[in-house]
């Protein structure tokens, strides 16, 4: 009676039902990440695409922390290269819906929170990353950094913990 | 509820979906303590949540779908070069009734070699020719045991019958079936049917059919096969026999084999050889075996006894007929918080199943048995059982859970050692019980 989970799309129609689910959770991610739309956008487009072309026919792993782990590792080899597109976080992605005051508030909001993100170790603040903006659970999380699930609750408390104090000015 | 239940539940309170139900209202109302951390930690998470939410730009989707196809495109372009077969094969392939067996791609070089195009130009041509398709029916046998998984295989094991149908239009709907086990969806969600009266639903992709799901999608079989030999994952070879293409594509089995439990009980976690049979005019699939590499031993585990194409079903067939006393498989998020703690390893979820059904506490059992009520048969077999060890926890093969390890004494008096696979794989966290029993 043992199932294994197969929630990989094998076909353009489920694919495309699938981005349609994460997308926004995904560009979320990799735009505080990186801190320019233009540079999220492509790299969950090349994460997606790649994901689906080398999807296995029998994948060990769920879908969404599969396409997520190649997210972190594409966004901290974009980091590392330096080819981070900060002067214009939302250039060439028009945008009918946001205004541009919207767009630099964003902006700024996403400066604020990696400023607070940054006092803490990269996994405690990795885990709260992929909690608050790619709305991960936690047991989704603990399959993206490959932590136990009560390692990943632990991290997202630390972190939390050391937040408080810092925003409290307390070492 | 202790101060350190409360602060593991603080926690579990900011997942995506928390538990809900628990005391932690009440003694947050009674420890100023643990109020004030709360207090905080909801104030350091309430800091990181952004006033505007980024989302995707209009069109992204779109945008991904034009990569997605653009990639494929220079993939069926760029594959041929790749594709080296020396000319002598070729002449044979073209005499006829040869098998010649040729790596699709790789390092295959010898003088005298002429490129020609074969996998990549027949996948490229097979969704095309099959996008018309109106349903697919295959009929076949498989080597395993009737109520089971589909995907499960047992090699002793004597061969019974599995059918597939799919409908495309006017409804894209599925039904597979074999004994004592049926999988239906009828367009908008999946029913899952054991018998005699246990069920589950599930959504247009629950993968209840699993290693069977991509002959549900013949057009996409092709260049599922060609990605994978592309990737690395499997090792092709193609032959020509009287206006078929014979298509072998060798897998290693899938999974970590640290532990041997898992290995050779599905055609994924098998050392296997799938044997397609193409028509060479329409890209139709004309047949398919499967061969296990078992050690020294191959066994033949899968093999269709009919393929048709553009029949018309019953609309019945998309349609099931439960008993009234069925059983419900629950989502891990619907499954009740009992009179027991929740289990936070694999062996405590194995521990707390098992000492239930020795007690018989089929309330506490409950807490990782994820079905409405406890079945019959479940409770007849626990009648006088008594628990003699419970081991270490492993993982093996492809399952996303782990296996516990047990020794049970039963009414009869004969003793049982067996592996019971548990898993908390969901969005809860929660451990549940997932076979092995």
């Amino acid at each position: 009676m043992t199932e294994i989970a197969h929630s990989w799309p094998q076909t353009r129609e489920e694919f495309a039902e699938f981005v349609e689910a994460l997308q926004n959770g995904l560009v979320r991610y990799a735009f505080a990440r990186l801190g320019s739309l233009a540079d999220a956008e492509d790299a969950v487009q090349d994460v997606l695409v790649r994901a689906w072309l080398a999807r296995p026919a029998h994948a060990p792993a769920a879908f969404a922390p599969y396409v997520y782990r190649m997210l972190v590792n594409r966004c901290i080899d974009i980091q590392r290269s330096g080819r981070v597109r900060l002067a214009a976080p939302f250039a060439d992605r028009p945008d009918a819906g946001r205004t541009p005051e919207e767009l630099a508030a964003a902006a700024a909001e996403r400066a604020r929170i990696e400023a607070l993100l940054a006092r803490l170790p990269e996994r405690e603040a990795e885990v709260l990353r992929l909690r608050v903006f790619g709305d991960l659970s936690f047991a989704e999380i603990a399959a993206v950094t490959r932590a136990p699930l009560a390692t990943t609750k632990s991290r997202f408390r630390c972190g939390l913990e050391k937040l408080r104090r810092a925003m409290k000015g307390r070492p | 509820m202790t101060c350190r239940d409360a602060r593991r539940r603080m926690i579990e309170s900011f997942d995506r979906t928390p538990v809900t139900g628990t005391p932690l209202d009440a003694h947050l109302g009674a420890c100023a303590e643990c109020a004030r951390e709360y207090a905080g930690l909801r104030e350091s998470r309430a800091a990181l949540e952004p006033a505007r939410t980024v989302r995707a730009s209009a069109g992204f989707k779109e945008r991904v779908m034009n990569e997605l196809n653009s990639r494929i495109s220079a993939d069926a372009v760029a594959a041929p070069r790749r594709i080296r077969f020396p000319r002598w094969l070729a002449v044979a392939a073209a005499a006829g009734a040869i098998i010649i067996a040729l790596p699709i791609v790789g390092t295959f070089t010898r003088e005298g070699k002429a490129p020609l195009n074969a996998g990549a130009a027949v996948f490229a041509q097979s969704a095309d020719a099959l996008s018309n398709l109106r349903s697919i029916h295959i009929k076949a046998l498989i080597r395993s045991v009737a109520r089971d998984n589909f995907e499960f295989i047992q090699l002793d094991a004597g061969l019974i019958p599995v059918e597939l149908r799919r409908e495309f239009t006017p409804v894209d709907r599925w039904r597979v079936e074999k004994p004592g086990r049926v999988v239906v969806m009828d367009g908008d969600s999946s029913t899952l049917f054991i018998e005699p009266a246990t069920a589950a639903r599930g959504g247009k992709q629950t993968g209840f059919v699993q290693w069977l799901r991509p002959l549900l999608d013949p057009q996409s079989i092709l260049r599922g096969e060609f990605d994978a030999v592309q990737a690395g994952r499997a090792q092709a070879a193609i032959a020509h026999e009287n206006g078929a293409m014979i298509l072998r594509v060798r897998r290693s089995a899938a999974g970590i084999f640290d532990h041997p439990w898992a290995r050779n009980t599905s055609i994924a976690q098998s050392d296997h050889t799938c044997i397609y049979r193409f028509d060479e005019q329409s890209k139709k699939l004309l047949g398919l075996e499967v061969v296990v590499h078992a050690g020294a031993a191959d066994v033949p585990v899968f093999q269709t006894t009919l393929i048709q194409y553009d029949q018309a079903f019953d609309p019945a067939l998309f349609r099931i007929a439960l008993p009234p006393d069925v059983n419900w498989g629950l989502p891990p998020e619907q499954m009740p918080v009992t009179n027991v703690p929740l289990p936070q390893t694999a062996r405590e979820a194995a521990v707390v199943f098992l000492e239930a059904c020795a007690s018989q506490d089929w309330n506490a059992l409950l807490a990782v048995y994820p079905y409405t009520a406890v079945s019959e048969p479940l409770k007849r077999k626990c009648d006088g059982l008594k628990v003699l060890s419970i081991g270490e926890p492993f993982r093996s093969g492809l399952f996303a859970g782990t296996f516990v390890p047990y020794e049970i004494r039963l009414k009869d008096g004969s003793i049982r050692k067996w592996n019971l696979a548990v898993r908390n794989d969901n969005a809860a966290g929660r451990w549940r019980m997932d076979g092995g029993f």
